[in-house]
């Protein structure tokens, strides 16, 4: 129904770019629905982590692939990350959030964390975000400075049903 | 004390004489890379403001179209400060809108019995108080 496959030069103002371009894809394929913003939320969370913490040079830019059919939305991010501390700090994120029964606990407890520890780096938020207010399973590979996170959204028997 | 207005995102300043809140109305989007630098000191004068005001601070958040995580850590910051000085803070929300209904009622962690945080639903059809 929808896929789009992009790759980005890397520019913190791209995130933006392909964010309200998503937004309108999302409205153009599906309506005008709130699952339009949760694409659109999903795929800057992911690209704000690969361009905050990825190597911007020419073999490393970031790749957004998202694909969007009647039952389930996929967002994928792939870069080549600065060093492998980035991705093990996201692989940490993504166990952390699945040792809590639900992404909304998981986001509080994130939530509650910074606010005791405000300067925390790479605070792992916005997977929460995208876990939580997403509704996605997150899932993520690390192979030879490669980094993909993985974003899946149930959508229903119909993209309308998801608007919640 | 005057709005800000960085990049896609602008709050404006709302005020009125006391008793009623400084008003602070978001609009746009906040999507910079580090908006603490930006908003930190916003927040801070905003805190100021109303404290020799002897106000609240109500920050409408209806017609912002998104924010990022970055953003959402700035207002923890502003949660915890404004607490530490006895602020009242109000955040109002658009319940029909299903990212802000999310974003926002999640912030209610952080609701003590002190009441000096309220998390305030309004459906987009209500006037503005």
């Amino acid at each position: 129904m929808l896929t789009l496959d992009v790759t980005l030069r890397g520019d913190w103002d791209d995130v933006e770019r392909v964010r309200s371009s998503v937004w309108n894809c999302v409205t153009a394929a599906l309506g005008p629905f709130d699952v339009r913003d949760a694409f659109a939320m999903v795929v800057a969370e992911l690209l704000e982590n690969a361009v905050k913490h990825g190597s911007s040079n020419d073999c490393g830019p970031p790749r957004l692939r998202l694909s969007i059919d009647p039952l389930r939305g996929v967002v994928t991010v792939r870069n080549v990350v600065v060093s492998d501390r980035c991705a093990e700090r996201v692989l940490r994120s993504l166990e952390w959030l699945r040792g809590f029964p639900t992404s909304e606990e998981a986001y509080m407890a994130r939530l509650l964390a910074l606010a005791e520890c405000p300067d925390e780096g790479g605070s792992g938020l916005g997977l929460a975000r995208v876990a939580y207010e997403g509704g996605c399973t997150l899932s993520a590979d690390y192979d030879g400075g490669v980094l993909s996170v993985t974003a899946v959204m149930d959508l229903g028997p119909s993209p309308a049903t998801a608007r919640g | 004390m005057e709005s800000l207005k960085a990049g896609d995102l602008v709050i404006e300043v709302l005020q009125a004489l006391p008793p009623e809140p400084l008003r602070l109305v978001w609009r746009g989007k906040s999507n910079e890379r580090n908006p603490s630098i930006l908003l930190a000191p916003f927040f801070a004068r905003s805190i100021e403001e109303a404290s020799q005001r002897g106000v609240a601070i109500e920050m409408h958040f209806e017609a912002l179209d998104h924010f990022n995580s970055s953003t959402i850590t700035a207002l923890i910051q502003l949660i915890q400060d404004a607490r530490r000085r006895g602020i009242g803070l109000v955040i109002v929300y658009d319940a029909s809108v299903k990212w802000q209904r999310l974003s926002f009622e999640a912030l209610r962690v952080f609701s003590k019995g002190d009441g000096l945080l309220e998390l305030r639903a309004r459906a987009a059809a209500e006037p503005a108080a």
